[in-house]
């Protein structure tokens, strides 16, 4: 996992069950769109997220439908854990351990 | 006399801010119509590097993150045009191979190269003109790398080059443009590898497909007159040809 992608996972996982557009994930993470959309496609693909379309008219709202992004119930799990592990591996030296959450993939 | 001053800077105030309010309008205007093409032609541009399958999606969903960034976030319209440049060429900069896993496809290391028009030509056995006339009645298009207006310059898969060579058979054996038209819509649909395994029949009016000998088998023991193409024999041809010529990379001039 880059940093990058934890750097997404650390912004899905702050409310799971949240809907996040791709705009509004760029201006939370900072990341430029290049650097942002082939993350997220990765995850898309992985299974851990889910890209679903806007529910709503265009015609009526005058806009094009947008595209949400949210955590599967999978990701969810594997990106707490993932994440765990992660900073655990980049902890400064000297410093706790910190414990995996229970109910990440290894519990 | 401060009461006098108070007045004419309080009109000031108002005819400056009518002005501000005016401009703003004209702005908005602006980028709602002609400015706000730029950054929609980038996106456009930033999507024709992607593979065919995901083009259109991911398309869409750009257009409408930068009609959000123009229309419906904080900041006077110059700053949201700049928003919305930066948006759009963030998503130009990123590099080929990376541009082909914005789309998650599983194909991203064939999809990355291809061939150039005069060595398709070659490989699948037609003239410069007929791939040019096929590409701009959209009979073929090059799934690699399209180039607007023109079938030459396009960058084309190998399977864009059976799917062409096929074309070329059914032509020469007499078959209507339309039923020919729908054989490579078809195919187009297939992966690379499981087209070696397709039959193509025909009995002059429509094309079938075949996947299994006793297809083949059932046909002609319908009394027709048939004739048909085994694509994996066409596969090998192509790759036989191609065996010399590396394909060219995405981002290649």
């Amino acid at each position: 996992m880059t940093l990058a992608v934890a750097r997404i996972l650390r912004e899905f996982l702050s409310d799971p069950s949240k809907s996040r557009y791709g705009y509004d994930l760029m201006q939370a993470t900072g990341f430029p769109s290049g650097k942002l959309y082939p993350s997220l496609a990765k995850l898309v693909k992985a299974g851990w997220l889910l890209r679903e379309e806007e529910h709503i008219d265009p015609a009526r709202e005058g806009r094009p439908a947008r595209r949400l992004y949210r955590l599967s119930n999978d990701g969810i799990e594997a990106a707490r854990y993932e994440l765990a592990v992660l900073s655990q591996q980049i902890s400064p030296p000297g410093q706790r351990l910190v414990r995996l959450p229970a109910e990440g993939y290894g519990a | 006399m401060s009461a006098s001053l108070a007045i004419v800077a309080a009109f000031v105030m108002l005819a400056v801010m009518m002005i501000w309010g005016a401009l703003h309008a004209m702005c908005q205007e602006e980028i709602g119509t002609r400015i706000g093409r730029i950054p929609n032609a980038l996106i456009r541009l930033a999507a024709s590097r992607l593979p065919r399958e995901a083009r259109d999606d991911l398309a869409d969903e750009w257009r409408a993150e930068l009609d959000h960034i123009l229309c419906n976030t904080d900041g006077l319209p110059i700053t949201r045009l700049l928003r919305g440049m930066r948006y759009a060429l963030g998503l130009l900069s990123v590099s080929p191979g990376t541009a082909c896993e914005l789309s998650g496809s599983d194909e991203c290391e064939t999809a990355a190269a291809g061939y150039r028009g005069p060595l398709v030509c070659f490989a699948a056995g037609i003239t410069y003109r007929q791939l040019d006339y096929w590409v701009k009645t959209g009979l073929i298009e090059p799934s690699v790398r399209a180039a607007p207006g023109s079938g030459m310059l396009g960058l084309y898969s190998f399977r864009d080059i059976v799917v062409l060579k096929v074309i070329k058979r059914l032509l020469d054996t007499g078959i209507s443009i339309q039923q020919i038209r729908a054989a490579a819509r078809h195919l187009r649909n297939h992966g690379t590898e499981d087209l070696a395994q397709v039959t193509l029949m025909s009995d002059g009016m429509s094309i079938y497909e075949c996947t299994s000998p006793d297809e083949v088998v059932d046909m002609l023991a319908d009394g027709r007159g048939v004739f048909g193409i085994g694509l994996g024999r066409v596969w090998l041809e192509v790759a036989g040809y191609l065996a010399e010529y590396p394909p060219v990379p995405g981002n290649s001039p």
